[in-house]
Protein backbone atom coordinates (compact mmCIF):
# COMPACT_ATOMS: atom_id res chain seq x y z
CA UNK A 1 0.00 0.00 0.00
CA UNK A 2 1.64 3.36 -1.24
CA UNK A 3 2.67 6.10 1.79
CA UNK A 4 1.97 9.50 1.61
CA UNK A 5 4.34 12.27 2.39
CA UNK A 6 2.52 15.25 3.52
CA UNK A 7 3.60 18.70 2.39
CA UNK A 8 0.66 20.81 3.98
CA UNK A 9 -2.91 20.93 5.17
CA UNK A 10 -5.18 23.82 3.10
CA UNK A 11 -8.72 24.28 3.32
CA UNK A 12 -10.96 23.69 -0.12
CA UNK A 13 -13.36 26.09 -1.66
CA UNK A 14 -16.10 23.28 -1.68
CA UNK A 15 -16.56 19.83 -0.27
CA UNK A 16 -14.36 17.24 -2.68
CA UNK A 17 -14.94 13.48 -2.68
CA UNK A 18 -12.07 12.17 -4.02
CA UNK A 19 -7.86 12.29 -3.72
CA UNK A 20 -7.21 14.58 -7.06
CA UNK A 21 -3.60 15.33 -8.54
CA UNK A 22 -3.30 19.26 -8.14
CA UNK A 23 -0.12 20.05 -9.99
CA UNK A 24 3.86 18.71 -11.01
CA UNK A 25 6.80 19.71 -10.09
CA UNK A 26 9.27 16.98 -12.18
CA UNK A 27 8.82 13.70 -10.67
CA UNK A 28 6.73 14.85 -7.87
CA UNK A 29 3.13 14.63 -8.41
CA UNK A 30 1.34 16.38 -5.56
CA UNK A 31 -1.94 15.29 -4.33
CA UNK A 32 -4.68 16.74 -2.19
CA UNK A 33 -6.77 13.78 -0.23
CA UNK A 34 -9.92 15.66 0.97
CA UNK A 35 -11.88 15.60 4.25
CA UNK A 36 -15.18 17.81 4.19
CA UNK A 37 -13.83 21.20 3.70
CA UNK A 38 -9.98 20.64 4.09
CA UNK A 39 -7.16 18.54 2.17
CA UNK A 40 -4.30 17.41 3.23
CA UNK A 41 -1.26 17.77 0.15
CA UNK A 42 1.07 15.49 -0.01
CA UNK A 43 2.57 12.83 -2.48
CA UNK A 44 2.23 9.20 -3.28
CA UNK A 45 5.74 7.66 -2.17
CA UNK A 46 7.17 3.83 -1.33
CA UNK A 47 9.34 4.82 1.06
CA UNK A 48 9.21 4.66 4.95
CA UNK A 49 12.20 7.96 5.36
CA UNK A 50 13.60 10.83 3.67
CA UNK A 51 17.12 11.82 3.31
CA UNK A 52 17.83 15.12 4.62
CA UNK A 53 19.86 16.71 2.12
CA UNK A 54 19.89 19.75 1.03
CA UNK A 55 17.78 18.89 -2.42
CA UNK A 56 15.40 17.47 -0.12
CA UNK A 57 15.38 20.15 1.93
CA UNK A 58 14.73 23.09 -0.79
CA UNK A 59 12.49 20.58 -2.83
CA UNK A 60 9.72 20.41 0.09
CA UNK A 61 10.07 24.09 0.94
CA UNK A 62 9.53 24.76 -3.05
CA UNK A 63 6.55 22.57 -3.12
CA UNK A 64 5.12 24.07 0.40
CA UNK A 65 5.06 27.43 -1.39
CA UNK A 66 3.09 26.74 -4.45
CA UNK A 67 0.96 25.20 -2.53
CA UNK A 68 0.93 28.26 -0.32
CA UNK A 69 0.68 30.53 -3.64
CA UNK A 70 -3.16 29.35 -3.86
CA UNK A 71 -4.33 29.24 -0.38
CA UNK A 72 -3.57 29.75 3.84
CA UNK A 73 -1.83 26.37 4.86
CA UNK A 74 -0.46 25.02 8.02
CA UNK A 75 2.89 23.30 6.38
CA UNK A 76 3.58 19.88 7.53
CA UNK A 77 7.02 19.17 9.29
CA UNK A 78 9.87 18.04 6.68
CA UNK A 79 10.11 14.42 6.57
CA UNK A 80 6.18 13.27 7.48
CA UNK A 81 5.24 10.04 6.01
CA UNK A 82 1.84 8.89 6.76
CA UNK A 83 1.05 5.00 6.29
CA UNK A 84 -1.77 5.62 3.98
CA UNK A 85 -4.74 7.32 2.62
CA UNK A 86 -6.67 6.08 5.31
CA UNK A 87 -4.61 7.19 8.24
CA UNK A 88 -4.45 10.82 6.65
CA UNK A 89 -8.47 10.68 7.09
CA UNK A 90 -8.19 9.76 10.16
CA UNK A 91 -5.83 12.94 11.62
CA UNK A 92 -8.06 15.18 9.08
CA UNK A 93 -11.40 13.85 10.81
CA UNK A 94 -9.43 13.79 14.45
CA UNK A 95 -8.22 17.55 14.34
CA UNK A 96 -10.77 18.75 11.67
CA UNK A 97 -11.78 22.16 13.83
CA UNK A 98 -8.38 22.39 14.74
CA UNK A 99 -7.16 22.55 11.72
CA UNK A 100 -10.11 25.03 10.32
CA UNK A 101 -9.81 27.27 12.97
CA UNK A 102 -5.86 27.58 12.52
CA UNK A 103 -6.21 28.16 8.70
CA UNK A 104 -9.17 31.09 9.09
CA UNK A 105 -6.62 32.36 11.39
CA UNK A 106 -3.45 32.11 9.20
CA UNK A 107 -5.37 33.67 6.14
CA UNK A 108 -3.91 36.37 4.40
CA UNK A 109 -1.05 36.76 6.85
CA UNK A 110 2.74 35.70 6.44
CA UNK A 111 5.95 34.87 8.48
CA UNK A 112 9.34 37.06 8.30
CA UNK A 113 12.39 36.23 10.06
CA UNK A 114 15.05 38.57 12.20
CA UNK A 115 18.24 37.86 12.67
CA UNK A 116 20.40 40.03 15.20
CA UNK A 117 24.09 38.78 14.52
CA UNK A 118 27.42 40.66 15.84
CA UNK A 119 30.51 41.10 14.49
CA UNK A 120 33.63 38.89 15.78
CA UNK A 121 35.83 40.77 18.60
CA UNK A 122 39.44 40.66 17.66
CA UNK A 123 40.98 38.89 20.83
CA UNK A 124 43.61 42.37 22.13
CA UNK A 125 43.87 40.70 25.22
CA UNK A 126 47.69 41.76 26.54
CA UNK A 127 47.15 40.44 29.95
CA UNK A 128 50.44 40.84 32.57
CA UNK A 129 50.39 40.88 36.09
CA UNK A 130 50.48 44.36 36.88
CA UNK A 131 47.14 45.66 34.96
CA UNK A 132 45.26 42.71 35.19
CA UNK A 133 43.18 43.92 38.27
CA UNK A 134 42.50 47.10 36.29
CA UNK A 135 41.52 45.67 33.29
CA UNK A 136 38.87 43.21 35.05
CA UNK A 137 37.43 46.25 36.64
CA UNK A 138 37.23 48.15 33.22
CA UNK A 139 35.71 45.27 31.74
CA UNK A 140 33.17 44.12 33.80
CA UNK A 141 32.26 47.86 32.95
CA UNK A 142 32.27 47.85 29.61
CA UNK A 143 30.42 44.45 29.84
CA UNK A 144 27.53 45.99 31.34
CA UNK A 145 27.38 49.00 28.90
CA UNK A 146 27.25 46.39 26.15
CA UNK A 147 24.74 44.33 27.86
CA UNK A 148 22.64 47.14 28.11
CA UNK A 149 22.55 48.02 24.80
CA UNK A 150 22.10 44.73 23.49
CA UNK A 151 19.31 44.60 25.95
CA UNK A 152 18.31 48.12 24.67
CA UNK A 153 18.26 46.71 21.30
CA UNK A 154 16.21 43.38 21.73
CA UNK A 155 13.69 45.12 23.54
CA UNK A 156 13.62 48.27 20.81
CA UNK A 157 13.68 45.87 18.22
CA UNK A 158 10.99 43.34 19.56
CA UNK A 159 8.23 46.04 20.98
CA UNK A 160 8.61 48.12 17.48
CA UNK A 161 7.79 44.79 15.03
CA UNK A 162 5.50 43.62 17.61
CA UNK A 163 3.42 47.23 16.73
CA UNK A 164 2.80 46.01 13.04
CA UNK A 165 2.67 42.27 13.58
CA UNK A 166 -0.42 39.64 15.28
CA UNK A 167 2.08 37.88 16.49
CA UNK A 168 5.97 37.64 17.63
CA UNK A 169 8.39 35.52 19.60
CA UNK A 170 12.24 35.77 19.17
CA UNK A 171 15.03 33.83 21.14
CA UNK A 172 18.38 34.77 22.74
CA UNK A 173 21.42 32.88 21.65
CA UNK A 174 25.23 33.16 20.83
CA UNK A 175 26.51 30.72 18.67
CA UNK A 176 30.12 30.24 16.58
CA UNK A 177 28.16 32.43 13.56
CA UNK A 178 27.77 35.10 16.59
CA UNK A 179 23.77 35.23 16.09
CA UNK A 180 22.24 36.68 19.12
CA UNK A 181 18.58 37.50 18.23
CA UNK A 182 16.39 35.31 16.03
CA UNK A 183 12.67 36.58 15.36
CA UNK A 184 9.85 35.16 13.67
CA UNK A 185 6.90 37.22 13.09
CA UNK A 186 3.58 36.74 11.58
CA UNK A 187 2.15 39.58 10.07
CA UNK A 188 -0.48 40.59 7.61
CA UNK A 189 0.23 40.28 4.04
CA UNK A 190 0.22 44.15 3.58
CA UNK A 191 2.38 44.81 6.31
CA UNK A 192 5.15 43.37 4.65
CA UNK A 193 6.67 47.05 3.38
CA UNK A 194 6.14 48.36 6.90
CA UNK A 195 8.02 45.71 8.49
CA UNK A 196 11.06 46.35 5.94
CA UNK A 197 10.89 50.14 6.87
CA UNK A 198 11.06 49.16 10.73
CA UNK A 199 14.25 46.82 10.38
CA UNK A 200 15.66 49.64 8.41
CA UNK A 201 15.36 52.22 11.11
CA UNK A 202 16.73 49.87 13.58
CA UNK A 203 19.33 48.87 11.83
CA UNK A 204 20.30 52.71 11.30
CA UNK A 205 20.34 53.01 15.30
CA UNK A 206 21.99 50.00 15.76
CA UNK A 207 25.01 50.53 13.29
CA UNK A 208 27.41 47.90 14.68
CA UNK A 209 25.25 44.97 14.73
CA UNK A 210 23.82 42.89 11.20
CA UNK A 211 20.01 42.44 10.83
CA UNK A 212 18.51 40.00 8.22
CA UNK A 213 15.48 39.68 7.47
CA UNK A 214 13.68 36.61 5.22
CA UNK A 215 10.74 35.68 3.91
CA UNK A 216 8.20 35.75 3.43
CA UNK A 217 8.08 32.07 4.83
CA UNK A 218 4.51 29.85 4.99
CA UNK A 219 3.56 30.55 9.03
CA UNK A 220 5.67 27.49 10.24
CA UNK A 221 6.34 29.05 13.62
CA UNK A 222 2.79 30.07 14.02
CA UNK A 223 0.85 26.82 12.91
CA UNK A 224 0.80 25.03 15.86
CA UNK A 225 -2.37 23.76 17.45
CA UNK A 226 -3.50 25.07 20.99
CA UNK A 227 -6.30 22.69 21.57
CA UNK A 228 -6.63 18.69 22.21
CA UNK A 229 -8.59 16.83 19.16
CA UNK A 230 -12.23 16.25 19.72
CA UNK A 231 -12.36 12.49 20.51
CA UNK A 232 -15.61 10.60 21.06
CA UNK A 233 -16.40 8.63 24.03
CA UNK A 234 -14.81 4.99 24.52
CA UNK A 235 -12.63 6.41 21.14
CA UNK A 236 -8.61 6.04 21.42
CA UNK B 1 26.20 46.82 8.93
CA UNK B 2 30.04 47.27 9.99
CA UNK B 3 31.73 44.36 9.70
CA UNK B 4 32.27 43.23 6.20
CA UNK B 5 35.06 40.40 6.51
CA UNK B 6 32.63 38.96 8.97
CA UNK B 7 29.11 39.28 7.26
CA UNK B 8 27.11 36.18 6.48
CA UNK B 9 25.22 36.39 2.70
CA UNK B 10 22.27 36.10 2.75
CA UNK B 11 22.00 33.06 1.16
CA UNK B 12 23.22 31.35 4.05
CA UNK B 13 21.15 33.46 6.42
CA UNK B 14 18.10 32.10 4.40
CA UNK B 15 19.62 28.64 4.34
CA UNK B 16 19.44 28.49 8.34
CA UNK B 17 15.72 30.37 8.38
CA UNK B 18 14.50 27.57 5.53
CA UNK B 19 16.40 24.24 7.62
CA UNK B 20 14.86 25.88 10.98
CA UNK B 21 11.64 26.43 9.98
CA UNK B 22 11.05 22.83 8.15
CA UNK B 23 13.05 20.68 10.03
CA UNK B 24 12.04 22.49 13.61
CA UNK B 25 8.91 24.00 12.98
CA UNK B 26 5.22 23.24 11.23
CA UNK B 27 2.53 21.12 11.95
CA UNK B 28 3.66 18.16 13.67
CA UNK B 29 1.36 14.98 12.89
CA UNK B 30 1.36 12.73 15.42
CA UNK B 31 0.07 9.26 16.26
CA UNK B 32 0.66 5.64 16.02
CA UNK B 33 -0.15 6.45 12.16
CA UNK B 34 2.81 8.54 11.51
CA UNK B 35 6.42 6.91 10.52
CA UNK B 36 8.88 10.11 10.93
CA UNK B 37 12.14 10.31 9.93
CA UNK B 38 14.75 8.26 12.41
CA UNK B 39 16.91 10.71 14.53
CA UNK B 40 15.76 13.99 12.90
CA UNK B 41 17.46 16.23 15.87
CA UNK B 42 20.63 14.06 15.18
CA UNK B 43 20.80 14.54 11.57
CA UNK B 44 19.54 18.39 11.96
CA UNK B 45 22.68 19.16 14.05
CA UNK B 46 24.53 17.78 12.06
CA UNK B 47 23.24 19.34 9.01
CA UNK B 48 23.67 22.98 11.10
CA UNK B 49 27.74 21.98 11.08
CA UNK B 50 27.22 21.45 7.59
CA UNK B 51 25.89 24.74 7.12
CA UNK B 52 28.80 26.48 9.00
CA UNK B 53 31.01 25.82 6.08
CA UNK B 54 31.09 29.06 3.94
CA UNK B 55 32.11 26.87 1.54
CA UNK B 56 29.24 24.87 1.34
CA UNK B 57 27.29 27.83 1.70
CA UNK B 58 28.99 29.11 -1.33
CA UNK B 59 28.30 26.02 -3.46
CA UNK B 60 24.69 25.98 -2.21
CA UNK B 61 24.05 29.33 -3.68
CA UNK B 62 25.50 28.91 -6.65
CA UNK B 63 23.62 25.44 -7.36
CA UNK B 64 20.51 24.92 -5.04
CA UNK B 65 19.34 28.78 -4.13
CA UNK B 66 19.36 30.15 -7.77
CA UNK B 67 17.90 27.18 -9.43
CA UNK B 68 15.11 27.15 -7.04
CA UNK B 69 13.99 30.87 -7.27
CA UNK B 70 14.64 31.02 -10.76
CA UNK B 71 11.62 27.90 -10.88
CA UNK B 72 13.90 25.48 -12.30
CA UNK B 73 13.24 22.55 -9.95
Amino acid sequence: MKKIYAYAICNLKEEQGKTKTVFKVNQHKIISIPFKKIALMGENIEKSNIEIGIENLFTHEKIVEKIWEKTSILPVQFGTILKNKKAVKNILQEYYSQFRNKLQELANKTELGVKIFIPKKENTNTNTTHNIFEKKSKNNEENKGTENHTYSLFSQTHNKLLKISIKGKYTVDQDEEHLIYDGSYLIPEANITSFKEVIKKIDTKFPEFQFSLTGPWPPYNFCKLESKPFRKKGGG
Amino acid sequence: MTFENEKLSNEKITLLDLVDRILDKGVILKGDITISVADVDLIYLGLKVFLASVDKAEELREHQWEKMKQGDY
